[in-house]
């Protein structure tokens, strides 16, 4: 008797921690996860021509992307955006950086890590980190 | 969703007709909030494209579902994986018209409140929304901001029964949004 509970008590204390974990598991850290190395005129292009297809080869999924840099911005929050050049005149590829000021300056070819979340006129890229200066 | 790209193309393209009537954000924020006594869930977009056409009184905003962060990232898959179904529908737009946009005036300084009415579309359903808001423009900068809801039913999303307590069946939309006249 004294043994089933014990075992109905690990179980409960095995399932809470389970549990507590899964609701707590941590965000997704692209610095870690395989990525799909690809230009920046590439990518914009794949999106541009047909975005059901790019969607299915790009969307939620981590890029390292190499581009020249075009704009250093930063969103409502002060948080960074490198835009890396494309074809396009108007759009480009915008990545919302995770850290600080990023050390790049406009005309840089630079390489980006982050997350595609897709196309909007710009290709989006969230939790990008740079990867390198070249 | 190529409506929603070509009208945004087709503004960028007339903006050397009339430059200062349209106004652009490529970062804007909408937000969404479900309160119930179990739990708040509250996801912010920060990357939301949205244009004003002043002379036209029109107002488009676009978004991408996955852009969407969340404090726990178990609710972010699950708004993603469950409730939105992003890989399917990656985005949310907005087309409509500030329908007291002749009462504001874009090239003075002050605070409009403005009604929008229009489509949005999420998770693939179209449907007619009403929101309410403020416009408040300074130095030719013009930002917009506005809180509504929306019924989770009208969008065809629907919470299982397991976890309905701890998500509401209404939920708030906050944007917030700062924009640039197009030069």
């Amino acid at each position: 008797m004294k043994k089933i509970s014990l075992v109905i008590i690990l179980l409960a204390i095995v399932a809470s921690v389970v549990i507590y974990k899964m609701y707590n598991k941590p965000h997704r850290d692209p610095k870690k996860e395989e990525s799909i190395p690809v230009s920046a005129i590439h990518l914009f292009r794949s999106f541009e021509e047909d975005e059901p297809t790019a969607n299915t080869i790009y969307l939620d999924k981590v890029l390292e992307i190499t581009g020249n840099v075009s704009e250093i911005t930063a969103n409502q929050n002060l948080t960074p955006i490198i835009v890396l050049e494309t074809e396009n005149m108007v759009f480009g590829i915008r990545c919302t950086m995770d850290n600080a000021e990023p050390n790049v300056v406009v005309g840089e070819t630079v390489t980006i890590k982050g997350i595609c979340t897709g196309y909007l006129s710009d290709v989006i890229i969230t939790n990008a980190t740079l990867v390198k200066n070249n | 969703m190529k409506q929603v790209i070509l009208i945004i193309l087709l503004c960028v393209s007339t903006l050397t007709a009339n430059s200062q009537t349209v106004y652009m954000t490529r970062s804007g924020q909408v937000s969404f909030f479900s309160k119930t006594p179990m739990e708040n869930i509250d996801g912010t977009n920060n990357e939301v494209t949205s244009l004003i056409d002043a002379s036209k009184g029109e107002i488009v905003f676009a978004i991408l579902v996955k852009s969407f962060r969340f404090e726990k990232a178990l609710m972010e898959e699950h708004f993603n994986e469950n409730y939105l179904e992003s890989t399917k529908f990656p985005k949310a737009t907005f087309q409509g018209k500030i329908t007291n946009s002749s009462s504001i005036n874009f090239t003075k300084d002050g605070s409009y409140p403005a009604t929008v009415e229009g489509d949005l579309t999420m998770h693939g359903v179209k449907q007619k929304q009403t929101a309410t808001g403020t416009i408040t423009v300074t130095n030719g900068k013009v930002s917009a901001v506005s809180t509504f809801t929306i019924k989770l039913a009208d969008y065809k999303i629907e919470i299982p029964s397991l976890v309905a307590d701890k998500i509401s069946e209404t939920i708030e939309i906050r944007v917030n949004c700062k924009y640039e006249p197009r030069s």
